[in-house]
C-alpha cells in the first residue's frame, strides 16, 4: 500500500490578528500549503476543517463550508472535524484516511481557531462558566483540569514544580526562536514561580496564551509526491482514540489522576503502524501537547519517553532541550505558540515535518532529524491523537 | 397514644464569622458587639435548612429519613417566591413525603410549623415530621438591625418516640400590627420604629403567646423552669423574662451569632436543653405577626446536648470575613456577572443524580457509577443498572485551587472525591486550601452552585471535615 506523503504545508503567524479574521487565516494557511505543494486549489479532491468550537469567539467554524466558502473550495467534499484539542490532528488523520482509501488523489486539511476576537476570559474560560453541562464539573477549567494531576503526581512520586519551570524555560527559549510563536521572549526561572497562581501549582507562566491561527497541509501518495517533484515528509501513521467523556471524566475511579490512557492508546497504535519499538531512543524531535507545562511531564510518560514517575526526571535532565538526546516541543510548543485549538494539531505536524526537511531556524534545528512525533490531547483526557512523521528515507 | 414531641434536634451554623465592631466601624456608627454569623456565598435558606436536617438525622440518616412522611419548610426568607422550598428540601434528603408545605411570611413560621407537625402526628395523618425552619436574612445595609442579625438553619423531628422533649401546651396571638416586613424585589426587611415595635409589639406579644400556653396545658408561669424567646429585636427576651420572674436570657447565642430568624427559638433550646433536667418545663416563643409558645417538658431521650455540641463546635471553627466580601456575598457590591447555560428538561432528567446525589451499580459484574450510565465501564453491559443512594461522606482523592472561575470569595477549590466505590468530582466548600489534601476526610453538602437561566441550582458539595463537624 502507498504511504500518505505531506506535500504542502501552511500556517499563519499564531498570534493576536485583531486585523484578520477567521476566514482571512484559513485562506492564508490553505493557499501556503497548496502552492508550497506545487497545485492549485483546483487540485484538491476533498478538504477537512479543524475548529473545535464554532460560533463561540467568533463568527464561523460550525460546518465544513467555513472552509470552503472563503476558498470558494465548491463541488467537492468538505467536512469539518470536531474533537477538543485534538481537533486539528484529528483532521489531518481525516484527509489521510482518504488519500489512503483511494477516493482522493489530493486532501487539503485546514485547522484554524480565532479565539481573540473576544478578550482570554470570554474565549476558552468562557465556555467552562457558562456553557455545557448545569451542575456536573461546574467550576472545572482548562488549568482545573490539570491541576488535580500535579497534586496526585505530587502525593504519589514528587514536586512537579521544578520541573515545570524548566519545561516552561525550555519551551519559551524554544519559542524565542520561532517567528511564528504568539510569544518570542525568553522567561527566567524566577519569573515562572513568581508568575500569579492560576489553579493549585500552575501559574499563569505553566499555561499556554488564548491564540488566533491557522495551518493547513496537503496530502497525497508518496507515488504522486515523487512525481510533484518537492520536498515531503511520509506520515507513517496518525491515530487517535478516545478513552473518557468530557463532563465525567474526572469521576472515574480508573483514573488514578498522574496520566491519561488517551495518549497511551493512540502512542501504541501509532508506533505499531510506524514500527517503532523503542520510542525513546527511535523518534529524533517530538511536539507534544503542553497546554500546561506539568502536561508535558506527563506526556513523557505516557509516550514512552520516561519510565511512569520519572517524566519530571526527563524534564529535568536537559535531554529535551537544546542538544538533548529528543528535543521536546522546539516550536516553542504550546507554550509560546499558544494554542488556537483547530490549528495546533495541524501546526505541531508541520513543526514535526519542518524539523525532518531542516527547514528551522538556527538554534532550534534538530541535527540530522529522521522522525518525529506530533501529539495533541483533546478535552479532559478524553481524547488524544499521535502522528508519527518520517524522512522517506527513513522507512523501509 | 403518647403526646408528640421533639425527637431530633439539629442546628446549622455557617462557617464565616462577622465581628460587630468591623461592620459598624465600615459605615462609621462605632458601636457593635461580639460577631454575627454570615452564610457563605453558596447558602441560603434551603441549604442551610438542609444541612441542619443532616445533623438532626444523625450519622444513619437514610434510616432516619425512611420513618419521616410530612416535611415542614419554614423561612421568613424564601429562595422563591412561587415553588416549593420543602419539596426541594424532602428530595435532597431521600425523604418520601405524602404531605410536604412551606410555612413562610412571617417569623414565628418556625414554631407555627411545629405546631402543626404535633397535631398531624397527634392526628395520625403523618407518622413522624420533619420540620426545617432556616433563614439569611438581610437587613438595611448599616443598620443596627443588620448587625445583631445571624444566619442559621435548624431542624427537628416531631414524633411520637422516646422524646428530647414533649410538647404540653402551645398558644398563639395573631396580629397584623407592621412591625417587620417586605415586598416583593425588596432587598432587604423595612422596620418600623424601634421603641413602638419593642414595647408595642414584640413584649407583650410574646407574653401573651407564654400566658396562653401555660393556659393551655394549665400550668401556672411560676413553674416555668425557663424560656427562650426569640424576637429580632434585642431587650425584648430580658423584657418578658424579667416580667415572669424567668432567669435572665443567655447571651451566648446573641453574642456569637445574632438572631436568626425562624431558626431562632431551635437554636436557642438547642443552647438551652442540656442545662435542663428531666421533667423541667420549657417554654419556646416566637415572635412575628403576633407570637407563637410551646411549652415543653423535658425528657430524658438520647442525645440532649448533641445539638448545643454541634452548635459550639461550629461556632468555634468559625473564619472571620471580612466586610468587603460580606458585602459582596451579600449583593451590597457587584460581583462578575455569570449566566452559566441550563436546562430545565435536562435537570428533570438528572434530579435523581444532582439533587438525590443518586448512581447507578451494575447488576451483572457489581461495578458502581456516578452520575449513572447505561453501559458498564467494567463489562460492557447494557442497561442492567440498579440506582444506588451515594453516602454523604467520603475521602478527597486530589483537588486543586482555582483562580480563575469566577466566585465571591478569592478563589475556589475543585476536588475529586471518594464516596463509597464511586468518586465525585465537584466544588469543595467551607474550607482552606490549607485543609485539602489526598486523604482527608470530607463530608457532601448541598449548597446553590449558580443562578443560570434564573433559576437556582442545587449540588452536593465537599466539606473537609475538620473540629467543627466532629462535635
Amino acid at each position: 500500500m502507498s504511504r500518505i506523503a505531506i506535500v504542502g504545508m501552511g500556517k499563519t503567524a499564531f498570534g493576536e490578528h485583531f486585523a484578520r479574521s477567521y476566514a482571512d487565516l484559513v485562506i492564508d494557511a490553505a493557499l501556503d500549503a497548496v502552492a508550497g505543494a506545487g497545485i492549485g486549489l483546483d487540485d484538491i479532491d476533498a478538504a477537512w476543517l479543524g475548529t473545535a468550537f464554532s460560533y463561540t469567539y467568533s463568527e464561523e467554524g460550525n460546518a465544513g463550508t467555513a472552509l470552503a466558502e472563503p476558498l470558494a473550495l465548491w463541488g467537492r467534499p468538505v467536512t469539518r472535524v470536531a474533537n477538543y484539542c485534538a481537533t486539528g490532528m484529528d483532521a489531518v488523520r481525516h484527509g489521510a484516511m482518504a488519500i489512503r482509501a483511494g477516493d482522493a488523489e489530493f486532501a487539503l486539511v485546514v485547522g484554524a481557531e480565532k479565539m481573540r476576537d473576544v478578550a482570554p476570559r470570554a474565549s476558552l474560560l468562557g465556555q467552562h462558566i457558562e456553557r455545557g453541562h448545569p451542575v456536573i464539573a461546574k467550576g472545572r477549567t482548562a488549568p482545573g483540569i490539570f491541576g488535580p494531576i500535579a497534586t496526585r503526581y505530587a502525593y504519589e512520586f514528587a514536586s512537579p514544580r521544578e520541573a515545570m519551570t524548566a519545561i516552561a524555560v525550555k519551551n519559551h527559549h524554544y519559542g524565542s526562536l520561532n517567528p511564528n510563536a504568539h510569544y518570542r521572549s525568553e522567561v527566567s526561572a524566577a519569573q515562572v514561580e513568581k508568575a500569579p497562581p492560576v489553579s493549585g501549582m500552575i501559574g499563569v507562566l505553566d499555561c499556554c496564551p488564548t491564540t488566533d491561527g491557522a495551518a493547513s497541509v496537503v496530502l497525497t501518495t508518496e507515488e504522486r509526491a515523487r512525481e510533484l517533484g518537492v520536498e515531503y515528509t511520509v506520515l507513517a501513521a496518525c491515530e487517535l482514540a478516545a478513552t473518557q467523556g468530557y463532563f465525567t471524566a474526572q469521576f472515574d475511579t480508573r483514573n488514578d489522576f498522574l496520566g491519561f490512557d488517551a495518549t497511551r492508546a493512540a502512542a501504541a497504535t501509532a508506533y505499531r503502524k510506524a514500527g517503532v519499538t523503542d520510542p525513546a531512543t527511535e523518534l529524533d524531535v517530538v511536539e507534544c501537547h503542553d497546554c500546561f507545562t506539568v502536561t508535558e511531564i506527563i506526556n513523557y510518560e505516557d509516550l514512552g519517553l520516561a519510565e511512569r514517575g520519572t517524566g519530571y526526571q526527563l524534564a529535568l535532565s536537559g535531554e529535551t532541550g537544546p542538544g538533548g538526546r529528543i528535543p521536546v516541543n522546539t516550536s516553542g510548543g504550546l507554550q509560546s505558540c499558544g494554542h488556537p485549538i483547530g490549528a495546533s494539531g495541524v501546526r505541531m505536524v508541520i513543526d514535526v515535518a519542518e524539523q525532518l526537511l531542516g527547514r528551522c531556524e538556527p538554534g532550534r534545528q534538530v541535527a540530522q532529524a529522521e522522525l518525529g512525533l506530533a501529539h495533541a490531547l483533546g478535552g479532559p483526557g478524553s481524547v488524544a491523537s499521535v502522528a508519527i512523521v518520517a524522512r522517506p528515507e527513513r522507512l523501509t | 397514644m403518647t403526646a408528640p414531641g421533639i425527637e431530633r434536634l439539629g442546628v446549622h451554623v455557617p462557617r464565616w464569622s462577622l465581628d460587630r465592631r468591623e461592620l459598624a466601624a465600615n459605615w462609621s456608627t462605632g458601636g457593635g458587639r461580639g460577631s454575627r454569623a454570615v452564610a457563605n456565598y453558596d447558602e441560603d435558606a434551603i441549604t442551610m435548612g438542609v444541612e441542619a436536617a443532616l445533623a438532626a438525622l444523625g450519622p444513619d440518616v437514610d434510616a432516619a429519613a425512611a420513618e419521616i412522611d410530612a416535611v415542614l419548610f419554614a423561612t421568613s426568607t424564601p429562595v422563591f417566591t412561587e415553588k416549593q422550598h420543602a419539596a426541594v428540601v424532602a428530595t435532597a434528603l431521600r425523604i418520601r413525603a405524602t404531605i410536604c408545605l412551606d410555612v413562610t411570611g412571617s417569623l414565628r413560621a418556625g414554631v407555627d410549623a411545629v405546631r402543626m407537625a404535633a397535631a398531624l402526628v397527634q392526628a395520625g395523618t403523618a407518622s413522624r415530621v420533619l420540620v426545617v425552619a432556616a433563614d439569611r436574612r438581610d437587613l438595611p445595609p448599616g443598620s443596627a438591625h443588620e448587625r445583631v442579625s445571624g444566619d442559621a438553619g435548624a431542624a427537628v423531628v416531631i414524633g411520637p418516640r422516646r422524646h428530647l422533649a414533649t410538647i404540653d401546651g402551645q398558644g398563639t396571638v395573631v396580629d397584623p400590627a407592621a412591625g417587620v416586613w417586605r415586598l416583593p424585589g425588596d432587598h432587604c426587611t423595612r422596620v418600623a420604629d424601634d421603641r413602638f415595635v419593642t414595647t408595642e409589639l414584640l413584649t407583650p406579644w410574646l407574653a401573651d403567646a407564654a400566658l396562653a400556653a401555660c393556659a393551655e396545658a394549665s400550668t401556672p408561669l411560676a413553674d416555668v423552669h425557663g424560656a427562650v424567646l426569640a424576637a429580632p429585636l434585642t431587650r425584648v427576651e430580658e423584657a418578658v423574662a424579667s416580667r415572669f420572674g424567668w432567669p435572665a436570657p443567655d447571651g451566648e447565642l446573641g453574642e456569637t451569632v445574632g438572631y436568626t430568624g425562624v431558626a431562632h427559638p431551635f437554636l436557642q433550646l438547642a443552647l438551652a436543653l442540656p442545662a435542663r433536667r428531666p421533667g423541667e418545663l420549657i417554654l419556646v416563643a416566637a415572635a412575628g405577626d403576633g407570637a407563637s409558645a410551646l411549652l415543653l417538658t423535658v425528657e430524658d431521650g438520647p442525645g440532649r446536648d448533641a445539638a448545643a455540641s454541634h452548635f459550639r463546635a461550629a461556632v468555634e471553627h468559625r473564619r472571620p470575613l471580612a466586610v468587603g466580601m460580606y458585602q459582596r456575598m451579600r449583593g451590597q457590591l457587584p460581583t462578575e456577572p455569570v449566566s452559566p447555560f441550563t436546562s430545565e428538561m435536562l435537570l428533570r432528567r438528572e434530579q435523581s443524580t444532582g439533587l438525590e446525589l443518586r448512581g447507578c451499580r451494575c447488576s451483572k459484574c457489581g461495578r458502581a457509577h456516578f452520575p449513572p450510565r447505561r453501559i458498564c465501564l467494567e463489562c460492557g453491559a447494557a442497561d442492567a443498572m440498579e440506582p444506588i443512594a451515594l453516602s454523604r461522606s467520603g475521602t478527597l482523592f486530589t483537588h486543586t485551587v482555582e483562580h480563575l472561575f469566577p466566585v465571591p470569595v478569592s478563589h475556589l477549590v475543585m476536588g475529586v472525591v471518594e464516596v463509597d466505590d464511586v468518586r465525585v468530582y465537584t466544588q469543595v466548600t467551607d474550607s482552606d486550601p490549607d485543609d485539602c489534601a489526598p486523604g482527608r476526610p470530607v463530608v457532601l453538602v448541598l449548597r446553590r452552585l449558580h443562578d443560570g437561566g434564573h433559576l437556582p441550582h442545587y449540588f452536593w458539595k465537599a466539606k473537609v471535615v475538620t473540629g467543627a463537624d466532629t462535635p
